[in-house]
């Protein structure tokens, strides 16, 4: 068993409904009665999380458990629940109600009901068993039971993460540890204690450390986010300098990943700041992997590779994505700009994918994959924003505000809270737009949600460094603008 | 199975005859799968030429990734002047590269294949 690697329960918003409204339906109608059910899930696995995602719940009939203040199941349930999730290439997930509120732990009766009655008949499904536990709060807590070569371990999920429509719910086992607040003071006088714990259990992860990345990876820090995961493969170049905050003349050639390391250990305002990083674009397998740990992406990229990768992560692994981007189009006649707009979305499996958003095609990852993205060469009838890279540090720090909002509203949204999807903003018109979309009905995306590891492979992630050919490229075209 | 030969097998069950040959591209040496191909529309109308796709590069993700060059031998002058590696010569005969990606249309599609892809392939046939 690696003992690096960690353990976490999410649940979709339509498994957590069902199994709130049947385990707590006694207490919801004050009868002090617990419950229990089975449910499925699917892995997903990334490089130090292993993440069990509930999608379904299966329901007892009536002579499948028995009440009596307690509760217990026939053993035609179990095997019931065991061959389905067999059937359906699933793990088995066990759950139960408590009649107390906040993260709960196991009575021996508990513990018995799952390592001695379920965990060997679970087996069968190739996965650990999973038990859960809800409080009347509609708290979870929950533990994996893993195999080792003497016994049967419980192993405690660091938290419980829930997905709803625009809302990213974190149940988190609780910690004695002792924070100091005189840093954050302002903040937490704004939203609260509560709200701040659940922001700081978050493990976010910045997918590009331009001139957007930078601004974002500087706001969470100071908003006290504690683990910060950073995937970039370049280095800060002289035409960075006027965007990219942090970076400075002598930075010229550092790792963009390092500037952003650096600035963010010193605005940090949580106790202590963990920043993971990947000088590596996130095709590469172990960016990929690095990725699938995060609890939010921010996507601050342009390239289509990279939003294909996020965009089926958002879906399949159930983490949600935070992209945006700036445009500015230029008159081609004097060059001037006539057209700056920025747009940033939300994408989970609740809302339209990028791809359907029309943020790229399957096409423009076609062409970045063999180089012609951003090949000099490849001009000739090229869209107009393939050369693109036109922007200004005003339209920058625009479009990270409302990614920086975006993934702060996620976790400290209240169920009431409308949901949010998409907005663009146009600093010509003035105008604001709200896009609430959904995915075409064709869409493959959308037919890989909640799949995690058992979704369709990614055909072109890379053990090497895949912008190989984009630097090769990005040479001749730095050598070509030398010689005009 | 390589995508080559899965785009082959899936020609082979369209009833044309495909060839997978090794080819010279601006990225250096690369499989392609090449095939007779009539033309149903536009002004080589009724000409059988052969067709090929590349599939090296940004094929690895094929189906989901469509393939974006075509080869197009004996050459043809695009009057689309689209995107373009002009000419090349490769397993015997002259070919023109066009860059013609087969763009939202690919993402529509429920059911990925060389089906679909030939008719993206007969629309760039009526445009050039």
């Amino acid at each position: 068993m690696n003992q690096d690697i960690w353990h976490e329960v999410a649940l979709t918003s339509e498994a957590n409904e069902v199994a709130c409204n049947h385990l707590l339906q006694h207490y919801r109608s004050g009868d002090d009665q617990e419950d229990l059910c089975f449910g499925l899930w699917t892995p997903s696995t990334g490089m130090e999380r292993e993440t069990a995602i509930v999608t379904a719940i299966l329901l007892p009939t009536e002579s499948e458990r028995n009440l009596h203040g307690n509760v217990s199941f026939d053993s035609c349930y179990l095997s019931r629940a065991t061959r389905t999730a067999i059937k359906t290439g699933q793990g088995l997930a066990f759950m139960h109600s408590h009649p107390t509120v906040g993260w709960q732990d196991m009575s021996i009766s508990d513990i018995q009901a799952e390592r001695d009655r379920i965990v060997d008949t679970a087996r069968a499904t190739g996965m650990p068993l999973v038990g859960m536990t809800v409080g009347t709060d509609e708290y979870w807590s929950a533990r994996v039971w893993k195999e080792t070569s003497r016994s049967t371990v419980k192993i405690w999920s660091k938290k419980v993460r829930v997905l709803e429509k625009s809302r990213l719910v974190i149940w988190q086992r609780p910690t004695l540890e002792v924070l100091d607040r005189q840093k954050q003071r302002r903040t937490i006088e704004s939203w609260g204690e509560e709200r701040q714990r659940r922001l700081e259990t978050l493990r976010v992860g910045i997918v590009g450390l331009g001139s957007v990345g930078s601004m974002v990876a500087e706001g969470l820090a100071r908003t006290g986010i504690r683990e910060v995961v950073l995937i970039d493969p370049d280095v800060v170049e002289p035409h960075n300098l006027d965007r990219l905050l942090n970076a400075y003349r002598k930075d010229i050639g550092r790792p963009k990943i390092d500037v952003a390391e650096n600035a963010a250990q010193k605005a940090s305002t949580a106790n202590k700041i963990r920043i993971i990083k990947h000088q590596r674009p996130i095709q590469n397998k172990l960016a990929y992997a690095a990725a699938r740990d995060c609890d939010i992406l921010v996507s601050c990229v342009d390239s289509p590779v990279a939003r294909d990768v996020m965009n089926r992560i958002a879906y399949k692994d159930a983490i949600p994505v935070i992209d945006g981007g700036v445009e500015v189009r230029k008159d081609p006649q004097t060059g001037n700009m006539n057209a700056a707009r920025w747009k940033a979305h939300v994408v989970t499996p609740y809302t339209e994918c990028l791809r359907c958003k029309d943020q790229y095609t399957s096409s423009d990852v076609a062409l970045e994959l063999d180089g012609s993205w951003q090949n000099p060469s490849y001009i000739k009838g090229a869209k107009p924003e393939e050369d693109g890279g036109e922007n200004v540090f005003c339209l920058s720090l625009a479009v990270a505000s409302e990614l920086l909002n975006m993934v702060i509203r996620m976790p400290i949204a209240e169920k009431w809270w409308p949901n949010q999807n998409g907005v663009e903003r146009n600093l010509v018109t003035g105008r604001t737009k709200v896009r609430f979309g959904m995915c075409h009905e064709n869409c493959s995306i959308n037919r890989e949600k909640w799949l995690g590891d058992n979704a369709s492979e990614i055909g072109y992630l890379t053990e090497e460094n895949i912008h190989i050919k984009h630097s090769f490229f990005a040479r001749i075209r730095k050598l070509f603008n030398w010689l005009n | 199975m390589s995508v080559d030969h899965r785009i082959a097998t899936e020609l082979e069950a369209l009833g044309y005859k495909p060839e997978i040959v090794e080819c010279d591209t601006p990225n250096g040496k690369e499989r392609a799968v090449i095939f007779p191909y009539r033309i149903g529309a536009g002004r080589f109308k009724g000409e059988t030429r052969t067709f090929g796709v590349s599939t090296q590069c940004e094929a690895v993700g094929y189906p989901e990734v469509p393939p974006h060059w075509i080869f197009i031998s004996p050459p043809i002058t695009d009057t689309q002047d689209g995107p373009n590696h002009g000419t090349g010569s490769f397993a015997g005969k002259n070919w023109v590269l066009l860059s013609r990606p087969p763009g939202a249309f690919w993402d529509g599609v429920r059911h990925k294949s060389m089906k679909a892809y030939l008719e993206h392939l007969s629309k760039v046939c009526a445009q050039i």
